[in-house]
């Protein structure tokens, strides 16, 4: 018993530095290059603008999966027991989120596109009939992208 | 029409609180509630089991009579002597007990349900004496008079459930083991009361207690043997040295003779031993 303990144990710990480290990165990543995308603005609304006869429509989208550590998804079990937020995910879910419309902007921009309209996210979770082995989330972004015409490639 | 996203402020969608300390407040919570309710699950389950009726607990352990082995010289040597130490530990009449022997060379001997013993040849092979082996049978008697097999059987079938109920198929599964902790520490208790009801059976047979404590001078030597021994805190059996302090105190108090003749084990002790 006390080898599954320390096992346990060793698990938690690495999973709680590479999970953190990991997630740092992660984060360092998202807020740069969300800066430099900033230029392209992805809005929710589905009405088009006055000039959109200006502009060809072109479906974008970006797709990203993320698992949680050992170290979060454990945390998670805990808050399953007592209830409450599930503050583990909160991170694995925020990133998801902005590294999938990152995604969605980096092909509208490769589009030369200055707008994309109508913005969603379908979010999943992939590990159903994994029962708690695997803790992952797929998000995606997809919207429509405004493409001036003298733009088109 | 000109659009624009705003910079947005960071972490508004994420917790503050440090995971860590998220974290350590849930498992302690989560560690003392299932410590305290496997506590109660133990408590309650091994109180239950005590009411069972002996008769009852003897139809349960039917499973330990079938097999019973041929009679050999060695095994009516230790029934006989099983039978002496027993008319002295004040068992109920129904209370028969059983002396199995198991010729494999494992360091060990315990009492299960239905008055059975079981003796096993690595530990018979270090005893010393016959005081020390008096000791031993008597040691697990006291086990069955206070009905400790019955009551950790019921212990363990009520936490294990309690702890299935609890935690489902979660992941927490290793979690449950704090509740086992909670079960030892029961089981310790148990191993002072029968160290205890044992010498006094030794000392009413022998008129004296001198040899019966080398028991614990064997069982030591097995620990120590042994390099990877669990903490006192995941072992059963509190410690050699706890254990003989506690007797040590009641030999003093009892004032029970230490200088009493050592009564040797049969001659033909090891030779029943080696040809089993």
């Amino acid at each position: 018993m006390s080898y599954q303990i320390l096992l346990f144990l060793l698990l938690l710990v690495v999973g709680y530095f590479v999970g953190s480290y990991l997630e740092r990165k992660h984060y360092r990543s998202i807020k740069l290059r969300e800066a430099e995308l900033n230029k392209l603005p992805a809005i929710a609304s589905k009405l088009l603008p006055p000039d959109a006869m200006l502009f060809e429509q072109r479906l974008v989208m970006g797709n990203v999966t993320i698992s949680v550590d050992y170290f979060k998804r454990f945390l998670a079990t805990l808050h399953n027991f007592f209830g409450g937020s599930l503050t583990s995910y909160e991170t694995l879910l925020d990133r998801a989120r902005r590294e999938a419309l990152i995604r969605m902007k980096v092909e509208a921009d490769e589009l030369n596109a200055s707008l994309v309209l109508n913005v969603k996210y379908e979010t999943a979770s992939i590990y159903k009939g994994g029962g708690s082995s695997v803790g992952s989330v797929e998000v995606l972004a997809y919207g429509t992208a405004l493409i001036p015409k003298s733009a088109v490639l | 029409m000109k659009y624009e996203n705003p910079p947005i402020p960071e972490g508004i969608n994420t917790s503050k609180v440090h995971p860590l300390k998220t974290f350590l407040t849930l498992l302690v919570g989560l560690l003392v509630v299932l410590m305290l309710s496997a506590w109660v699950l133990g408590l309650s389950g091994g109180y239950l089991a005590s009411k069972i009726p002996y008769l009852q607990e003897k139809r349960l352990a039917q499973a330990y009579a079938e097999d019973a082995a041929p009679v050999t010289e060695l095994s009516a040597y230790l029934q006989s002597l099983a039978d002496k130490v027993s008319a002295r530990m004040q068992l109920a009449p129904e209370m028969i007990i059983t002396v199995h022997y198991v010729p494999e060379p494992i360091d060990n001997a315990f009492a299960t349900i239905g008055g059975n013993v079981f003796l096993y040849k690595g530990l018979l092979e270090r005893l010393p004496n016959e005081n020390a082996l008096a000791m031993l049978i008597a040691h697990e008697i006291g086990h069955v008079r206070y009905r400790d097999p019955i009551v950790s059987l019921g212990q363990g079938a009520a936490i294990s459930t309690g702890m299935m109920l609890l935690l489902g198929s979660t992941e927490t599964g290793i979690l449950g083991s704090a509740g086992l902790l909670t079960q030892m520490q029961f089981g310790r208790d148990m191993e002072s009361r029968s160290d205890e009801a044992g010498l006094d059976a030794v000392e009413q047979l022998y008129g004296h207690v001198n040899g019966a404590l080398a028991l614990y001078d064997v069982l030591d030597s097995i620990s120590s043997a042994n390099s990877l021994e669990p903490p006192p805190f995941f072992s059963t059996h509190p410690s050699s040295d706890a254990r003989l302090d506690d007797l040590s105190a009641l030999i003093a108090a009892r004032q029970w003779r230490v200088d009493g003749t050592i009564t040797q084990l049969p001659k033909q002790f090891s030779v029943w031993l080696s040809e089993s």
